[in-house]
């Protein structure tokens, strides 16, 4: 057995030790070199080929106890080291240059100065922005490669650094063991203590894109992504699951409603010193402008007269349609102008818009939402389809007799 | 002197007793203790913590005084005796059986404490020289609880899919040399379909010594200190991992203490 063993050592060659190390190996094969020597003569060396000479522990160079591994990480980093230097004296050079042609200070020459100039200098009409020159720093095109990841002797820093993918399994080895423990958690828990009913309304899981710029230099696969989703769903589905949010809040946005994103007017005061909004609407080819006056009693004006501009019901209630969403049709007066007018309906469109893009002024957050949710605030695209030769109209035929 | 496993088997009742087994063993012969290796007889009178003692780590037989840990009685309580159907029988497998019980068959616990007293050594063994350990293993089940133990024990595990070249192939992966692993673990040395595990063929191309805990579908011939066990059952992996995890915290416990002498 002993026989074996020592075998194996001496293909591991395990020198790359430490100081410590030259100190035990010296004591461990004091004894063996010792009994060499009684049999060889006294004079020679022993041949282990992994032991340095038991008797002068101090000939050993601090440059061999540093691995070949490491060795070679230096000697790389060296090279990428020296790279980027250079890289970086020509962006130098490249900046002061376009200064002086520019006519500007050299301190004065920012990142935004430099894209100014060289869209000025070098006007470009290729539609692809990457295809345009670009004068940058070297870290825009040149990756940030990853710090040291072994130590003196070799052995790398992380325990799942022979996966290649240390720091995703890394994840994925921290969600498995939360998973157990929530397992054993469980364990002999009746239904009726777990929580149960959470919502989880306008999040979700960060996009694939996105969790792979949180390893960088590792080949995050799509299958991964996935992998991954299976395991934070099922923590986040498990009953004891609210013991993990804040960590899995982590990988998660929220989604921001759409209505937040809607421009919003500051109301202005008129002569009388009335709060009221401005805004135009457009539906087919009518263009209408609105006055929404805010603490009114649900007056209406349309081009001077009052509702009873439009003749049908129909066009009468889509004007209010969105006042009576919000429950305000008697505490704002309308006033509008309709400039273009293309007909009942689409006046009636177009002054509808623009009564809700002004409501949405006044209203709380959820009630914008509200309106939105109802269409209100979303233009109607749809405009009148053309006349085609050989048809009456756009889709009606010309009258056919077979004879 | 360990119980004989047949002794065990008849203590606990409940998990049958040798009445039924149909046994299929050889005679073996009696492991003397010389069977360990070159055993340094003198080395071994001598008191291992003694300052003054001058002994061969490799010499010694039980350096780390863990051979111990491992019993027939406590494999057998894990339910490391339990193989597979007969069908599924590696052939190379046979002379670490004990005999067939209702067509399964049941591992030689006997022969499984020496094999397991001789890798908990060897792991010992690499640890006390600050040698790199890689815990393998492609079961799911088994998987977080091994990367844990890895981390635990300041070593390594790879439980993940083993893709090619991982070994063999390193500095086009990587772009730079890296030190391999000095011992493999393999918790079990088949994927996750039932063939061996990638690893073991890599291994051995990489002459990276590797412990493997064969079952009885598996192949033990590139494993360089197979263990006959039950490599399934939950309970028995998690025995292993603990005796690995003592194995190695031994190891380096030693090296500490003799470093300060």
């Amino acid at each position: 057995m002993s026989f074996a063993v020592q075998n194996y050592f001496r293909h591991l060659k395990l020198a790359n030790c430490s100081r410590n190390e030259v100190r035990i190996i010296s004591k461990f094969f004091l004894h063996c070199s010792a009994r060499q020597r009684q049999n060889e003569g006294g004079e020679k060396k022993p041949t282990v080929n992994f032991v340095g000479p038991p008797d002068t522990p101090k000939s050993i160079a601090k440059q061999d106890l540093i691995s070949r591994a490491m060795l070679t990480y230096l000697e790389r980093k060296q090279k990428v080291d020296e790279f980027k230097q250079i890289n970086a004296d020509e962006f130098d050079l490249g900046r002061r240059h376009l200064a002086n042609i520019m006519g500007i200070e050299e301190d004065e020459m920012t990142s935004e100065k430099i894209r100014e100039a060289l869209s000025y200098l070098m006007p470009s009409s290729l539609s692809n922005r990457k295809a345009r020159p670009l004068l940058e720093p070297p870290e825009y095109y040149f990756p940030q490669n990853v710090g040291n990841q072994f130590d003196v002797t070799g052995r790398p820093y992380h325990f799942l650094y022979y996966t290649y993918k240390a720091n995703y399994y890394g994840l994925m080895h921290d969600l498995a063991l939360k998973l157990e423990t929530l397992k054993r958690l469980n364990f002999g828990l009746s239904h009726t203590n777990q929580e149960q009913g959470r919502t989880k309304v306008g999040v979700e899981w960060i996009s694939f894109n996105k969790f792979v710029e949180l390893f960088p230099e590792e080949k995050v696969t799509e299958h991964d992504y996935r992998r991954f989703l299976v395991l934070v769903e099922r923590i986040d589905d498990h009953p004891l699951g609210q013991k993990y949010q804040d960590f899995l809040d982590q990988y998660r946005i929220t989604l921001k409603p759409k209505s937040e994103s809607f421009k919003l007017i500051q109301p202005l005061i008129d002569e009388d010193g009335r709060e009221y909004v401005k805004n135009s609407g457009k539906r087919k080819t009518s263009e209408a402008t609105v006055k929404l006056f805010n603490h009114g009693h649900g007056n209406i004006n349309i081009n001077g007269k009052d509702i009873t501009y439009f003749k049908d019901i129909m066009h009468r209630q889509a004007i209010l349609a969105p006042l009576q969403l919000c429950g305000v049709v008697d505490k704002f007066d309308i006033e509008a102008n309709v400039m273009v007018s293309a007909g009942p309906s689409a006046d009636a469109g177009a002054i509808r818009i623009a009564v809700a893009k002004s409501l949405a002024c006044f209203v709380p957050d959820d009630m914008k939402e509200h309106l939105r949710i109802a269409g209100y605030l979303t233009v109607d695209p749809r405009r009148r389809e053309r006349k085609k030769a050989g048809q009456e109209g756009a889709r009606m035929k010309f009258p056919w007799k077979k004879r | 002197m360990p119980k004989l496993f047949r002794q065990v088997f008849n203590e606990f009742r409940r998990f049958g007793d040798t009445k039924g087994i149909h046994i299929i063993r050889q005679k073996i012969p009696s492991r003397s203790i010389s069977t360990y290796g070159t055993l340094n007889q003198h080395a071994e009178n001598k008191d291992v913590n003694s300052e003054n003692s001058l002994i061969d780590p490799l010499e010694h037989h039980d350096y780390f005084d863990i051979r111990k840990t491992v019993t027939v009685k406590n494999l057998f309580l894990s339910t490391a005796h339990y193989g597979h159907v007969t069908g599924c029988r590696n052939p190379y497998m046979t002379p670490y059986l004990f005999g067939v019980r209702s067509g399964i068959d049941i591992i030689d616990l006997e022969q499984t404490v020496r094999h397991f007293q001789d890798a908990l050594n060897f792991t010992a063994h690499i640890a006390y020289r600050n040698g790199i350990i890689l815990f393998v293993s492609r079961n799911k089940m088994m998987m977080p609880h091994i990367e844990k133990t890895a981390k635990a024990c300041g070593e390594y595990a790879h439980c993940r899919y083993w893709s090619n070249g991982i070994f063999t192939d390193m500095v086009s992966r990587l772009g730079q040399n890296v030190r391999l692993p000095d011992l493999a673990i393999f918790l079990n040395t088949q994927n996750s379909v039932f063939q061996t595990h990638k690893g073991v063929l890599d291994c051995a191309k990489m002459l990276i010594p590797t412990i493997g805990v064969v079952d009885t579908n598996c192949d033990p011939r590139l494993i360089s200190y197979p263990i006959p066990a039950n490599d399934d059952s939950f309970r028995s992996n998690m025995l292993y991992l603990s005796l690995f995890e003592a194995a190695i915290k031994k190891g380096k416990a030693k090296r500490a203490e003799d470093a300060n002498m």
